[in-house]
């Protein structure tokens, strides 16, 4: 079913956006992920009353911005990806920009979501629940700040390019960095249900 | 309009036309934004569902199937997979698809 939903690309080679190794790198991530998410859907089967009464505590509202700050910032760098394979590197740049200002709403609401929960007592050593969210959200946390540096850094080197064709090297970066932020939306989408919504 | 975009702005915008007008890179752009709008509006049904005094089994079996929608419009689109060659496509697709209803298992089994 997967493959016949794909559509016919006969006109052009099939290619893996971005370098072998990142590819490699994400689905290591994605495994160790997916312990996490299976360890805590295990835990919250099991623990219902702590795990209910604790996400009582957590602001949907703060889970919604940023739930929508990824997504948004995914968007734009699939734009700047867009941009780049059309030799448009301003444009490209000015999006990536875009996505890196969206990706800091995601940091700047998580900071102050752990402030309330910690200002409150809460802590790693309360209860199950709060040592799952922490952990699976603070690692989650930890890839966005690598996924803002490695955006930024794209930034500038796009932000160097005087001509107005992408070098091919420069293009596969940007590709590996983008599939890397849209892995970290993906993350997110699967964390965000599990943690706020049910 | 000249008075209302500032110049900077509208100077990049008829700069960056000529590029933008043609037909593959319109069809991108209408594609990858649409799967973003597609994006927000699941995320709002997921939040109204929760909010909403929906029975669990079916607010469970809801956010499971909007979930799998989500990952797999992020791995055709955004990171346009559906151009790679098809083991990776396959192995992005299957985790979008897998792994919440391995999660929606768990939830509903126990």
């Amino acid at each position: 079913m997967l493959a016949n939903s794909r559509p016919a690309t006969a006109s052009e080679p099939e290619q893996l956006p971005g370098d072998l190794a990142i590819w490699i790198f994400i689905f290591a991530e994605l495994t160790v992920f997916a312990i996490f998410f299976l360890c805590y859907s295990w835990m919250h089967s099991h623990n219902l009353e702590i795990f209910e009464a604790g996400q009582e505590n957590l602001h949907p509202i703060a889970g919604l911005i940023n739930t929508l700050a990824l997504i948004s910032s995914s968007y734009t760098v699939a734009l700047s990806v867009i941009f780049a394979k059309q030799g448009r590197i301003r444009l490209s740049s000015f999006t990536l920009v875009t996505s890196i200002l969206i990706g800091l709403i995601y940091v700047f609401t998580k900071y102050w979501e752990y402030g309330q929960l910690f200002d409150a007592g809460y802590n790693l050593s309360s209860n199950n629940f709060y040592m799952f969210y922490f952990f699976t959200t603070g690692f989650h946390f930890m890839h966005v700040l690598l996924g803002l540096i490695v955006l930024g850094i794209m930034a500038v080197r796009l932000g160097k390019i005087t001509k107005n064709k992408l070098p091919k090297d420069e293009l596969l970066n940007l590709e590996s960095a983008a599939s890397y932020w849209h892995m970290i939306d993906l993350l997110w989408i699967i964390l965000f249900p599990l943690v706020y919504v049910l | 309009m000249d008075y209302i975009i500032p110049a900077g702005i509208r100077s990049l915008v008829i700069v960056e036309y000529d590029c933008i007008n043609s037909k593959g890179v319109i069809l991108s752009l209408v594609r990858v934004t649409s799967v973003w709008l597609a994006l927000i509006l699941f995320t709002l049904v997921a939040i109204a569902a929760s909010i909403s005094q929906l029975e669990h089994d079916n607010l469970l079996m809801m956010v499971a199937i909007i979930t799998i929608a989500k990952g797999m419009l992020v791995t055709d689109v955004f990171m346009d997979l559906r151009s790679a060659p098809v083991i990776w496509y396959r192995l992005m697709a299957s985790y979008a698809v897998l792994m919440p209803t391995f999660i929606f298992l768990i939830y509903s089994l126990s």
